[in-house]
């Protein structure tokens, strides 16, 4: 039905080049702002249920409807995703720790005004930090009150936060990692009057470069308007003037509707579409573009990879070998074509092969990867060429020309390498496990094999809902018999935590820009994890599910505590973080296939200087906090 | 004589009318207790998809969200809280909206559901009963052929097919109408009803377009069934005019399954039109209770379904009461 639909859209695009769509001067929004003036984008969100609550520590907010991107200002440091340098925003400097991490003296940015006029200065930040410790009804203040112990404040732009142990991952806590940050600095002078766990905040005074104009009752748009002292805010210190006035955040409903809207030039920037919608817009309207010009279009940078998971918990999961038997087992190519037709870099270590992460880890693995790592004293799964291969499939499957890529640029493209296709090997250690081949169907204990499949709704995401059929297509396509079943974000979050489940789809592997993914692999600590299946406990379920190989499992364990306590940056941190993705890699309890894939579609009819994969100077996601820094590089395109 | 009998008719129905709620809204209550989603997972499972935390964090925001969303106490304590709440029609907080209540949530989007389902209803009803009349009544004249034909054409039309091709012709090739509508709400009366009415025109067009087809498919069966009874030849041959016939004779008894139909389907009004929220993002409860029922949102749940029951017993008793007005069978019953 999908396909009729857009076969249906395809045909009316054909006719736009005779309907004309051009941008007028004069052409006002629905909102009654001038157009030229005006960015619009589109919320990572539907409608919004809550449109007047801006309250950033009410559960219910909406976050993503420009409040965290622009109007808040999301921790103290933020992050540039294509670098991984981290830049204070309301603080001055990175904050400075004493000689065993129980203190962090933390300067603030001089100069920094509310949009009310007020000083935002150090009293806000130790005001803000305070409130959450002392209320125990906003949902992060258990955890703050693990780790602090209180707040100083020295002077008005200096103060210090004392920590009940030694805690190295301040600027991790009080900063943003990837899309944003929980940590939001509130006016002290308003919050102060009020119950910051029931008070909506429906007239918000913030520290961003834009300030609340309007919104809709009913939930479908918000608009902002660039604070005329927007040099007193952190984005206007660091990077200027932002390019537009306004910022318009509005919904458009369904998958085509967002593409008529893009086509009709009545949005600059999406969310995130289909590769088949993509086709579309670059079709249909001159002025589109995503992160590459070309194939392949999307960029692949964001930080969780997606792929399956096994229950190790259960037989024959438990057995690695099983585990590495059903990835042989796999033609990858396929797997690749299968979810955006060969879009994505592979990413099959427990971080995802980021820009940043590919030169802190898979490049400066890769020799390892290729020569010394075995599955069973001599066998070696990895395939170094996977890249160049993958190149020549696309050529030959859909005709793409990557002929101008050189061997160094095919790897920035697809990725170091990837496992290997090798069948026979999958059948010789299921074989060596117990299980038996009879006309061409695998049996396991008498009883023909059938695997079940969990995956997402494709709305929910669709990479990782792809990557899990295309895998299941794979295994069946090798005699095992597979069930899949798709099932909502909210029941998946409810089975992991018992270990109801077989394999599921994932965004299983994540990190951030730098070269610390410590936060992202916490949950491996094995004394902190236990697992029974059936019970719930506590933790990431994947993470506490058992490694069968109990020497491994506490090597893994013992990284993860001597990480915690080590300065974040350093050089001893990433030699460890190294040493953990050879023993995960080595436990192997998931298939993750690429790194998060975006394709996320920029309009410059109205608006030029988005950042591309010519032009990085931060990734696409506008929908991340980051996008603050965006904006000043934006500009009129006419 | 008749007032006694007419009291013991009224009390029957209310009693039923009651016992209908009731129990429809114990149903609502359980059954999404038994639901595999659970609400506390739902939130972090949106929160981790947004941004990765440390698994101590997340141990922390379980509890807290626990706690927040009062999910404590036995499912009798909490299912004896939610009946006293329903009675003032305060289902709590939505848990996906938190702490918003849930049921201003829903009555800030009911009038929209209510105001397009309910014109739609009544015009598709009336346009499709008066076509499917015409086209039984006067079978063989060409306008009734043609008439039938459009109906049958239009009836097996998936909704969202015909929503899409209007919208890509009239919002994108033509762009009279907005893609997605936006309604006014802050700048005067006279701005709220032309985005009202430019936002629902559409909308409403494709439903009402939709929906009368069936209506005209079954008046005209019956109208034609009903044209050749005894009682309307005999008529005839009494010399009593077409037009009498057809609206006396044909027109009432054929009317009276409609009425039942009307009434199930004014009932339906409150539950919202899904795929025309989603096709032109109208503003309606239909994805409230699509995003509630998949977050595992019991008190938006209960909120939403607990309404719509209340409104289909009540037009079912409605339609009840107004029968014994039409068809002097059942008065004399």
């Amino acid at each position: 039905m999908r396909k009729m639909v857009v076969l249906l859209m395809a045909v009316l695009m054909a006719a736009l080049p005779f309907i004309g769509a051009t941008a007028l001067a004069g052409e006002m929004t629905d909102v009654g702002t001038l157009r030229v003036e005006t960015l619009i984008c589109e919320p990572d969100d539907s409608v919004n249920p809550t449109p007047g609550q801006f309250n950033p520590y009410m559960t219910g907010t909406r976050q993503s409807w420009g409040a965290h991107q622009i109007m808040w200002v999301d921790g103290i440091w933020e992050v540039n995703t294509i670098t991984g340098e981290r830049i204070p925003t309301i603080a001055a400097d990175l904050a400075t720790p004493n000689e065993d991490y129980t203190e962090w003296t933390i300067k603030i940015r001089e100069g920094l005004k509310w949009s009310d006029g007020e000083t935002l200065d150090a009293n806000d930040v130790a005001f803000t930090i305070n409130m959450i410790m002392g209320n125990d009804k906003l949902t992060d203040s258990a955890y703050y009150n693990s780790l602090f112990e209180k707040v100083e404040v020295l002077d008005d732009l200096t103060l210090k936060v004392y920590c009940d142990n030694p805690f190295t991952r301040i600027m991790t806590t009080l900063g943003v990692n990837t899309w944003g940050c929980g940590f939001r600095v509130v006016p002290e002078h308003i919050y102060s009057t009020v119950d910051p766990a029931t008070f909506p905040d429906s007239e918000p005074v913030t520290a961003g470069a834009y300030k609340l104009k309007d919104y809709d009752q009913l939930g479908t748009w918000t608009l902002y308007e660039r604070r005329e002292d927007w040099a007193n805010t952190p984005t206007g210190m660091l990077y200027g003037e932002p390019g537009p006035k306004y910022v318009l955040y509005r919904v458009f409903g369904s998958q085509e509707a967002r593409v008529m809207a893009m086509l009709n030039n009545e949005v600059d920037v999406m969310n995130e579409v289909a590769y088949e919608d993509l086709k579309l817009l670059l079709d249909g309207n001159p002025n589109v573009h995503a992160w590459y010009p070309e194939f392949p279009f999307a960029t692949t940078d964001d930080a969780c990879s997606k792929g399956i998971f096994f229950n190790t918990a259960i037989k024959p999961f438990d057995d690695v070998n099983v585990r590495w038997a059903l990835t042989l087992a796999c033609d990858w190519v396929e797997v690749s074509e299968n979810v955006f037709e060969g879009i994505g870099r592979m990413s099959a270590l427990q971080v995802p092969a980021v820009t940043a992460m590919q030169t802190f880890y898979y490049k400066p693995m890769s020799d390892w990867l290729a020569n010394e790592f075995t599955i069973d004293g001599e066998y070696n799964p990895w395939n170094p060429n996977f890249s160049k291969e993958l190149a020549e499939r696309l050529t030959e499957d859909f005709g793409y020309d990557m002929s101008a890529y050189s061997d160094e640029e095919l790897i920035d493209v697809f990725g170091v390498g990837y496992f290997k296709t090798d069948k026979e090997k999958a059948a010789e250690l299921l074989t060596n496990a117990g299980l038996e081949l009879k006309d061409g169907k695998w049996y396991y204990e008498g009883q023909p094999w059938v695997i079940p499949v969990i995956v997402h709704p494709e709305e929910e995401s669709t990479q990782a809902s792809r990557s899990g059929k295309a895998i299941a297509d794979q295994w069946e396509k090798f005699g095992i018999a597979t069930e899949i079943t798709t099932i909502p974000g909210s029941d998946i979050g409810n089975r992991l935590p018992i270990g109801d489940f077989t394999t599921v789809d994932s965004w299983d592997a994540c990190s951030a820009y730098s070269i610390d993914f410590y936060n992202n692999i916490n949950g491996w600590n094995d004394e902190v994890y236990k697992f029974e299946l059936g019970e719930r406990g506590t933790g990431i379920a994947n993470y506490r599910l058992p490694i069968s190989n109990p020497e491994l499992a506490a090597k893994l364990g013992t990284i993860v505590r001597d990480v915690a306590g080590m300065d974040p940056n350093s050089e001893e941190t990433q030699a460890m973080l190294t040493e953990f993705l050879k023993l995960a890699f080595e436990a192997h309890i998931n298939i993750m296939v690429h790194s998060g894939t975006k394709i996320v579609p920029f309009n410059e009819t109205y608006w030029t200087g988005f950042p591309t994969s010519e032009n990085p100077y931060e990734g696409p996601w506008w929908w991340w906090s980051n996008f603050r820094f965006t904006l000043p590089r934006i500009q009129p395109a006419q | 004589m008749r007032r006694v009998r007419f009291g013991k008719y009224l009390a029957g129905r209310l009693l039923s009318w009651f016992m209908v709620i009731f129990i429809g809204i114990t149903f609502m209550f359980f059954i999404p207790r038994f639901f595999p989603a659970d609400p506390v997972e739902g939130m972090i499972a949106k929160i981790l998809s947004m941004t990765s935390l440390p698994e101590d964090q997340v141990v922390y925001i379980r509890e807290s969200l626990r706690m927040q969303y009062g999910l404590q106490g036995t499912l009798w304590q909490q299912y004896l809280g939610f009946l006293k709440g329903a009675v003032r029609l305060d289902f709590g907080p939505s848990l996906m909206n938190f702490p918003t209540d849930a049921s201003s949530i829903v009555m800030r989007y009911l009038p929209y559901t209510v105001g397009l389902s309910l014109v739609t209803t009544v015009v598709a009803w009336t346009l499709g009963n008066l076509i499917g009349m015409l086209a039984g009544f006067r079978k063989n004249k060409k306008s009734s052929v043609v008439l039938e034909y459009i109906a049958i054409f239009i009836y097996p039309i998936p909704y969202f097919i015909l929503a899409l091709v209007v919208q890509i012709l009239f919002c994108f090739v033509w762009r009279i109408f907005p893609l997605t509508a936006t309604i006014v709400l802050n700048q005067g009366a006279a701005r709220f009803w032309e985005t009202l009415l430019r936002s629902s025109i559409l909308p409403a067009c494709t439903m009402v377009v939709v929906g009368f087809g069936w209506w005209v498919i079954s008046m005209k069966a019956m109208s034609e069934n009903t044209a050749e009874e005894e009682y309307v030849r005999f008529a005839r041959l009494r010399g009593i005019r077409e037009g009498k016939i057809a609206t006396s004779y044909v027109f009432r008894n054929s009317i009276i399954p409609q009425v039942s139909g009307l009434s199930i389907s004014l009932g339906g009004v409150f539950g919202g039109a899904l795929m025309t929220e989603i096709i032109f993002q109208y503003p309606g409860v239909g994805q409230l209770v699509q995003k509630a029922i998949t977050q595992a949102d019991y008190n938006m749940i209960m909120a939403t379904v607990s309404i719509s029951i209340v409104s289909i017993s009540t037009a079912t008793l409605a339609a009840d009461l107004i029968y014994p007005l039409i068809d002097p069978r059942i008065r004399f019953q």
